[in-house]
């Protein structure tokens, strides 16, 4: 018993006594904001836009302004940099959330929603920050026709920023493979060579638990998503009056026409994700004319060549891209590899920046808050030892929310 | 694939100007006669002339209609049929179908430009077939040449097959339904024409929606196409379309339906014929699910004057395209004009898209097949093709 009031004791010191901020503010009766300067050789602003010693002003967990270091006040709290200073980066697409996120009972759970899955307290997060993610996308049901609500979360904070980012749907032969029969069974079936899986292995129909849930087959699919866009009950009939992006996964070239074409017909804006050929001439043509983004990756070693040019092509044609990382049964550092590998076979520096930060966020549906420095931005920033789009490049400290959350410890 | 579309479009570069004039030693446009030394000419993707005169940007033997397949055989496997109900009514192959597979370039280039897609007949009733091109952009948009074209069904033991009874175990799955046997299959689609005629669960959207298809089917303004191999499963089918007064009924893969000429021509239906064969034995009862289709199949039907399409079945082999079925049948005894129109114009018709295509007339699409030598002889090969007014395959490099 004495232990716990020793302890509730300690505590209560601590809350009185903590530390105030450093810096010389002086009391009053509205709370002074809370300052944080970050002086660095090289802030990149946006894509393309790079302040040789530059400064960015946090209060209060926004950007104040960003500008030269001449306008550092040495009074107030700040950090000096020597290397590269940039937003944080956003992963679209994420395995995150793990098994919390796999409803897979039915093939529709479109009141699913991701966010309460989301549990900041997992490694993962910490893991994807310490790589310069400060927020990502969670999927829910990600094998369901109709997986629900997306949310983007920030990777430390715990801090949910759109608990309703987008609907999850899945026009690819993931959300029919629970049901489909076994192709063996049946003459002249998926013969064909070149139909591959998101992991890179070759397709295949033999499955277990066939025929536990409808549908089977990309008509049965199609069928039920006209049918309940029609009808536009809750979340189908505010994605139809475009209150709702849509994400779209589908990952072989005829899977992403066939989210293209009924993106159109049914009016939804979003994105589709998977598209590991976004960058074939009709992929590419189709894209643009629903009006779509396109979520690719992560990728890794054994990624096609004809994959890694998607980004030249797609950004060449003026198509919003931007990653998803395999965290966490990969490394988050997937993100920036993909990065790297796209702009290693064509893609231009600024088109791997945008499909990284000012892209993503605008796919995850908070690009007027995230994805570049800018005043009025909310403060996820972070500081490498060089060039991000080299992989040398390591990250030396992240801020989300105007807070330093990597390494761990007080600033 | 990539080095490939590149190619593809540097061909297309090519063809820019899509006019052109072939000229031929033969040309036959099915429609009539054929006229020696004649000259097509094809502008903006139309046939512009079909007469005598020689001289053209292209030369060659002989010129046909580009072939109209049925039975093709191009699919996404399972995933174009919908396994939920045994009565995808509904459903559109339209809706789940590879553009991109190498398979219609494939037959593009052995002079089949035009198909039938249908799901894969895993259902009583599977759904909407589809005609299209089986060239240009691989987008629905630029292919479809008729949408809805078949209602598509099986009669036999292929949709029974992976159902299970529930007997001696609990049902996990929708397999455990009707039907598993010949006898259940047309059970269900017996039942599904019964119910659309009598309104029933008409009150659910869905099945309002089945049972107006159904109902245009039994009205004729919807072509029912059944796969129906074996005897007892093109009587079954026959004796359907008898019951239900089913005006238009198209038989696919009609292997045995030589077996049953008197109903065949009683009952109006038209058949689609298989690939012939190499290997083949006369069914004798013991083996239920090995068919045999003589050579003369085609003659026979022919002389009985049931209308027929040859179909490929989407085969690979060498001898095995459609083209090399038009050969098979007139080993057997069909005449050359009959073996072109059942590669051409008798397929198109039976999918309605003879307005189009499926023979050389003003007008229609300039799908044509040029040729080295006579069409179908062992050593004549299709040497060009063009897909409405585009040179898909130059004759000038073969």
């Amino acid at each position: 018993m004495n232990s716990v009031w020793f302890a509730a004791g300690a505590l209560a010191l601590a809350w009185n006594g903590g530390p105030s901020g450093s810096g010389g503010e002086t009391p009053s009766a509205v709370p002074a904001p809370q300052i944080l300067q970050v002086r660095a050789r090289e802030v990149w602003t946006a894509a393309g836009a790079k302040l040789t010693d530059g400064l960015v002003v946090i209060a209060d967990g926004k950007i104040r302004s960003v500008g030269p270091a001449s306008a550092l006040d040495p009074k107030l709290p700040h950090v000096e940099h020597d290397g590269v200073l940039t937003a944080g980066l956003i992963a679209c697409g994420s395995q995150l959330g793990g098994w919390s996120l796999q409803e897979d009972t039915r093939a529709v759970t479109s009141e699913a929603r991701a966010r309460l899955a989301f549990e900041p307290e997992q490694r993962a997060y910490a893991e994807a920050l310490a790589a310069g993610i400060t927020t990502l996308v969670l999927t829910p049901g990600p094998d369901n026709l109709v997986g629900g609500l997306t949310c983007a979360v920030k990777t430390h904070g715990g801090r949910v920023l759109a608990p309703e980012a987008s609907l999850a749907l899945n026009l690819s032969s993931r959300a029919l493979g629970r049901s489909t029969v076994s192709s063996g069974f049946f003459f002249g079936a998926a013969d064909e060579p070149g139909a591959v899986q998101p992991d890179g292995s070759a397709e295949t129909t033999a499955r277990t638990g066939r025929g536990t849930r409808e549908p089977t087959s990309y008509s049965g699919a199609v069928t039920m998503l006209r049918e309940l866009f029609g009808r536009g009950q809750g979340v189908f009939g505010r994605a139809r009056k475009g209150e709702l992006p849509v994400v779209l996964e589908a990952w072989d070239r005829h899977e992403v026409l066939r989210a293209t074409d009924l993106a159109r017909e049914l009016g939804l804006r979003g994105a589709v994700r998977g598209a590991p050929l976004a960058g074939d001439e009709h992929v590419v043509a189709a894209l643009k004319t629903a009006g779509l983004g396109v979520i690719v990756g992560p990728y890794g070693a054994d990624q096609t060549r004809a994959s890694l040019e998607s980004l030249a092509r797609l950004s060449a044609a003026g198509v919003p891209v931007a990653f998803a990382t395999g965290a966490p049964a990969a490394t988050p550092h997937d993100l920036r590899l993909s990065a790297a590998r796209a702009l290693a076979a064509g893609a231009t520096p600024e088109a791997a920046w945008r499909a990284l930060t000012s892209d993503a966020a605008r796919l995850a549906g908070v690009g007027d808050a995230l994805g570049e420095l800018a005043a009025g931005r909310e403060a996820d920033l972070v500081l490498w030892s060089g060039n991000p789009l080299d992989l040398t490049a390591r990250v030396v400290a992240v801020y989300v929310d105007g807070a330093r959350a990597f390494p761990a410890g007080t600033h | 694939m990539l080095s490939f579309l590149a190619g593809f479009v540097a061909a297309l570069c090519v063809a820019q100007d899509n006019d052109w004039t072939i000229a031929a030693e033969v040309i036959y446009p099915v429609s009539k006669g054929p006229i020696e030394n004649g000259v097509v000419r094809v502008e903006n993707g139309k046939i512009a002339a079909v007469s005598k005169g020689g001289g053209g940007k292209l030369e060659c033997y002989a010129v046909t209609p580009g072939f109209v397949d049925l039975s093709v055989q191009i699919d996404t496997g399972p995933t174009s049929v919908e396994q939920s109900s045994e009565t995808a009514v509904r459903m559109r192959v339209a809706d789940a179908l590879d553009l991109f597979s190498f398979r219609w370039e494939r037959e593009l280039r052995s002079g089949v430009t035009t198909a039938l897609a249908n799901p894969l007949d895993m259902d009583v009733l599977g759904g909407f077939g589809v005609v299209l091109k089986t060239g240009g952009a691989p987008t629905l948009e630029r292919r479809l040449l008729r949408a809805d074209a078949v209602l598509r069904g099986a009669i036999g033991t292929q949709p029974s097959s992976g159902n299970s009874s529930p007997r001696g175990g609990e049902p996990s799955s929708f397999y455990y339904r009707r039907p598993t046997t010949r006898m259940g299959v047309e059970w269900v689609a017996r039942d599904a024409f019964y119910r659309a005629l009598q309104g029933e669960g008409s009150a659910e959207p869905a099945r309002a929606e089945e049972n107006a298809i159904l109902r245009k089917v039994l009205s004729g303004e919807t072509v029912l196409m059944l796969q129906a191999k074996a005897t007892q499963d093109v009587r079954t089918a026959l004796y359907l379309k008898e019951e239900f007064g089913i005006p238009r009924l198209i038989l696919d893969h009609a292997i045995e339906c030589w077996r049953e000429p008197e109903i065949l021509v009683r009952s109006g239906a038209a058949v689609v014929l298989p690939p012939f064969q190499a290997t083949g034995r006369h069914v004798d009862g013991t083996v239920p699910d090995t068919y045999f289709q003589p050579l003369d199949t085609a003659k026979r039907l022919s002389d009985l004057g049931v209308p027929f399409a040859l179909s490929s079945n989407g085969g690979r082999e060498l001898g095995a395209r459609l083209a090399d079925q038009a050969g098979h049948a007139m080993r057997g005894g069909l005449s050359f004009e009959a073996a072109l129109a059942a590669v051409t114009l008798v397929p198109a018709t039976l999918a309605g898209v003879a307005e189009r295509v499926g023979s050389l007339e003003v007008g229609k699409d300039a799908d044509l097949v040029l040729w080295n030598g006579k069409p179908f002889e062992p050593t004549s090969r299709v040497i060009g093709v063009l897909l409405d007014g585009e040179l898909v395959l130059d004759p000038r490099t073969r």
